[in-house]
């Protein structure tokens, strides 16, 4: 497949939401299914092509730049819009096309019944396109525009149910949250440009080990100012109070954006920016301890959520940091890794939380449910793999993907993060199990509503699930640990990685060690590599126990013990009240200051000088006014006045 | 001399009844003052040589004009004014005006003067036909006929329009 | 003919008096009818001034213009009693006093 057919990858969604976008409401729903489901599944196909060509290549020359045209050049700025596919954007553009497709094929199912079904498309098919744009961008500034563009789409499908406010609400709040962290971003892209003189991508990263010395103020400032971007986007704290309320949004939303892909942009970018994070380690080690604090945070408000898409979100937030710890020790493909696998089992997991929800008629809560395992069969079986992928138990895709992370981290950042990562490991597993238990098993606490459509999903939601629970499954196996060899994925990364090693010093070479230059170093310790899994799996497993116990052989345990520890389960059934100190604190002080600034400056200064401005002139014209009495020997006394001068004048000369 | 005592003559009767144009109560007295000052300056004309113009002023001036203000005047028949002049203080502020206008007009007229065609440049010499039907004629087809030929349109336009404002009914 | 007798000053003088009894006429008083008496004196005025520069100059250019100001107050006389009756028609007065309908 020629890699010139590359831009269509992006082209193709896009011109689905042009389609159903303009013909929404007028299109029969199978057209509108097959434009929007054809066309991420067409570049799904064209993506699969030239990751074939692309592995046909040998590794150097796994590279491939398509310049579509120039879009700014004024001044020193010159920007082109080009595509850049390289081990790492093609591992990205999979996910995004392969997922995507699934989510979409599960969207005509869960959305069946959904009276503005052509915007929805339009919009997930949007998202596709800006998502696509992020990850095959070649330069800073097409990538941020595929950054705000899924920012948008955010926007658009958490509030896909304007009328309703909390979703309107939610909406909002997702895409001013996540403004904040594209200030940082911008800021961010600034620095880059007047450091470089220019966005482009390999000209940035091949300047930048001359450029900057390593650990200097301007390394750490862009990678920093690019990571308040990435703590926007992949809600990290503290910029993630805007992912619990998405779920506001439709599930297939959730899935699609808040799980798989939009939330992952921020660590795509670090990946992308190794070369600027490793010589800026003070960024890295931010970047680390914002996430583990992030991944266990979450993890602990997530032990206590009834909605079910609520503490999937919690877990997702966790993960990420997971994932931003990864970054944060230098294991960008660990990183990656785990956000593939993440991919998978997240979507699986929120999609087979639609499937619960749409069988419910509705119901979220999970003090409602339970005991539905024998009556949606399929749905629990592909959950229950995404549940174990998730708590990390061999030999599913998340257990590979997770102990990486905890083993790299334990090398390479030190016991307290790695301690940090396994709490949040063994609290992962515990609440998963838990959201898995009161759903599927126990007593039936359904209402009678939710009983009275109880039926499992159509093909349309379960085949999507089934081939998720799939990947899940072997989704793993491209990275099993170094013991065992096989390290598939960080060979096909390597390439992207390899220039770290052109940056010089000892925090470099620690760095290129773990992004998986792979077989030479990973002989450090194979005994502690193996005790670390074997911990891994323990906690994992302990969790799983302990959640047992607490929801199934004795369901009174958790009330009990939040009854005895009522402050500690007010303080995580409440957030830890982030989102009341924001608005107390952030918000409420804008809000008045914006207030005053309308009342006291537009109302009173702007509107005043101009309202002032027409009523002088009426009143000016008033007094001018008082000359046009309508008397006509007035006017010829005036005249006369003026003939006097004009006599006067010509007299006189 | 018989020329100073006519001037004196034509000009005082010009100017009294000039006055009694301005002053007096009665509508038709008015007119017919006005007449009698328009006479006198047909006088003048004729001592100026400007036997043409003489002519003109009495036919079509006081023939034509002054018959068609009593034509009005008697048409409307207007009462006599009880209240001559405007009250209050547009009445000093006329006077003031009309007397700084005449200040002026003295000023100018009695200044030395200067140039070509000053004040003090002696008379010229008179053409035999100067002021004659013959003299206008010549000059008036020749030189001025543009503006002649606007006049005639000007007349043609008044025409009309005096016909149409002094209908008794409009129509719309 | 030698110089005149009478000199041109005098003349000027007289039209000068002439004109001005004519703006206090305008100015001064109610009836509009009498105002445009008053108007028609100042032309005459004019005229008188225009002729006498004639007899100084020697040119025939000064009796044209009378004779075209003649023309022009014949028209305006027409059109000015015309309106006069319009008005004096809807209103019963022709006190100048009593109409001002242009007031802004």
């Amino acid at each position: 497949m020629s890699l010139q057919l590359l831009w269509l990858v992006p082209a193709l969604p896009l011109l689905g939401a042009l389609l159903n976008g303009l013909g929404a409401g007028r299109l029969p729903r199978k057209v509108v299914s097959a434009v929007g489901v054809g066309s991420v599944g067409a570049a799904l196909a064209i993506a699969l092509g030239c990751f074939a060509t692309l592995l046909g290549a040998p590794g150097e020359e796994r590279f491939f730049a398509q310049t579509l045209f120039s879009w700014i050049d004024s001044g020193d700025l010159s920007v082109a819009v080009r595509l850049g596919l390289d081990p790492l954007s093609a591992v990205m553009m999979l996910v995004v096309t392969g997922v995507g497709f699934l989510i979409h094929v599960y969207s005509t199912g869960y959305m069946n019944h959904e009276k503005d079904y052509g915007r929805y498309f339009s919009y997930l098919n949007l998202f596709t396109f800006c998502m696509l744009t992020l990850v095959l961008a070649d330069n800073f500034l097409v990538m941020f525009f595929g950054w705000e563009g899924v920012g948008l789409c955010s926007y658009l499908l958490i509030g896909f149910w304007y009328t309703k406010p909390s979703a309107a609400e939610a909406g909002k709040k997702a895409f001013i949250v996540n403004r904040i962290g594209d200030w940082g971003f911008l800021i961010g892209i600034f620095l880059i440009f007047v450091t470089f003189g220019s966005l482009d991508f390999g000209r940035v990263f091949s300047d930048a080990p001359s450029l900057l010395p390593l650990g200097g103020g301007v390394a750490t400032a862009i990678a920093l100012f690019l990571f308040v971007g990435a703590t926007g986007k992949s809600a990290q704290i503290p910029l993630y109070t805007w992912l619990p309320d998405a779920m506001e949004g439709p599930t297939p939303v959730s899935a699609l954006i808040h799980a798989a892909t939009m939330v992952t942009a921020g660590v795509y970018m670090i990946a992308r920016c190794h070369v600027l994070y490793a010589l800026a380690p003070t960024a890295l080690l931010v970047v680390a301890i914002v996430g583990a604090a992030t991944a266990l945070y979450a993890a602990t408000i997530g032990l206590v959520q009834k909605d079910i898409k609520r503490v999937l979100a919690y877990s997702t937030v966790s993960q990420l940091g997971y994932m931003f710890l990864a970054m944060g020790v230098s294991a960008f493909a660990a990183g990656i890794f785990h956000l593939m696998t993440h991919a998978f089992f997240k979507a699986l997991l929120f999609l087979g939380a639609g499937s619960v929800i749409h069988a419910l008629s509705g119901e979220q809560d999970m003090d409602r449910m339970g005991g539905l395992k024998k009556h949606l069969p399929r749905t629990h079986a592909t959950m229950l793999i995404a549940t174990l992928a998730i708590a990390g138990v061999f030999p599913f895709a998340g257990f590979f993907s997770k102990d990486e992370i905890l083993w790299k981290t334990f090398s390479n950042g030190g016991p307290i993060l790695w301690a940090a990562g396994v709490l949040g490991a063994f609290l992962t597993a515990f609440y998963m199990f838990r959201l898995y238990y009161m759903t599927f098993h126990g007593a039936d606490r359904l209402t009678p509503e939710s009983k009275a459509h109880l039926h499992e999903s159509p093909n349309s939601m379960t085949v999507p699930l089934m081939l998720l629970a799939v990947l899940s499954v072997i989704g793993g196996f491209i990275q099993v640990p170094h013991l065992q060899g096989g390290q598939r994925l960080d060979a096909f990364l390597e390439p992207v990685f390899a220039d770290l090693a052109r940056v010089g010093g000892a925090a470099a070479h620690g760095a290129a060690a773990a992004a998986g230059h792979g077989a030479a170093h990973a002989a450090h310790d194979p005994g502690q590599e193996i005790a670390l899994m074997v911990i891994s799996l323990a906690i994992a497993l302990a969790g799983i126990f302990v959640a047992h116990r607490f929801y199934v052989k004795d369901p009174q345990a958790p009330h009990r013990l939040a009854t005895r520890a009522r402050g500690w389960y007010d303080l995580l059934w409440n957030k830890y009240w982030v989102d009341e100190i924001y608005d107390a604190r952030i918000v409420q002080p804008i809000v008045r200051l914006s207030n005053r600034l309308w009342k006291e400056v537009d109302a009173a200064v702007v509107d005043g000088a101009v309202n002032g401005i027409g009523r002088t002139i009426e009143q000016g014209a008033g007094w001018l006014r008082l000359a046009q009495t309508g008397y006509v020997q007035l006017y010829a006394l005036i005249l006369t006045l003026g003939l006097v001068v004009v006599f006067g004048y010509l007299a006189l000369r | 001399m018989i020329e100073i005592v006519l001037f004196a003559m034509f000009a005082l009767t010009a100017i009294s009844c000039a006055l009694g144009v301005v002053f007096h109560k009665n509508p038709v007295h008015c007119a017919l003052l006005l007449v009698a000052v328009l006479l006198s300056l047909s006088g003048l004309f004729i001592m100026l040589h400007a036997q043409f113009i003489a002519a003109l002023q009495v036919i079509v001036y006081a023939g034509a004009i002054m018959v068609l203000f009593l034509f009005v005047l008697m048409l409307l028949s207007f009462r006599r004014d009880e209240d001559v002049l405007t009250p209050g203080a547009a009445k000093g502020f006329g006077f003031l005006f009309a007397l700084i206008v005449l200040v002026e007009l003295l000023w100018v007229a009695l200044s030395p003067g200067g140039g070509e065609r000053g004040a003090q440049t002696p008379a010229a010499i008179l053409s035999d036909d100067f002021g004659s039907p013959a003299a206008i004629g010549r000059i008036l087809y020749t030189t001025w006929l543009y503006p002649f030929e606007i006049t005639s349109i000007l007349l043609l336009v008044a025409v009309v329009g005096a016909v149409l404002l002094a209908k008794r009914k409009f129509s719309g | 003919m030698t110089g005149p007798a009478v000199p041109l000053a005098a003349y000027q003088i007289l039209a000068g008096i002439l004109f001005t009894i004519g703006v206090i006429g305008v100015l001064v008083r109610r009836s509009a009818l009498i105002v445009f008496m008053s108007i028609e004196l100042m032309l005459n005025a004019v005229n008188l001034s225009f002729v006498a520069f004639s007899r100084q100059h020697g040119s025939m250019d000064g009796h044209i213009f009378v004779f075209f100001v003649m023309a022009v107050a014949a028209a305006e006389v027409a059109i000015g009693l015309a309106i006069l009756i319009a008005i004096f028609r809807k209103r019963e007065t022709a006190n100048v006093d009593d109409v001002h309908l242009l007031r802004g």
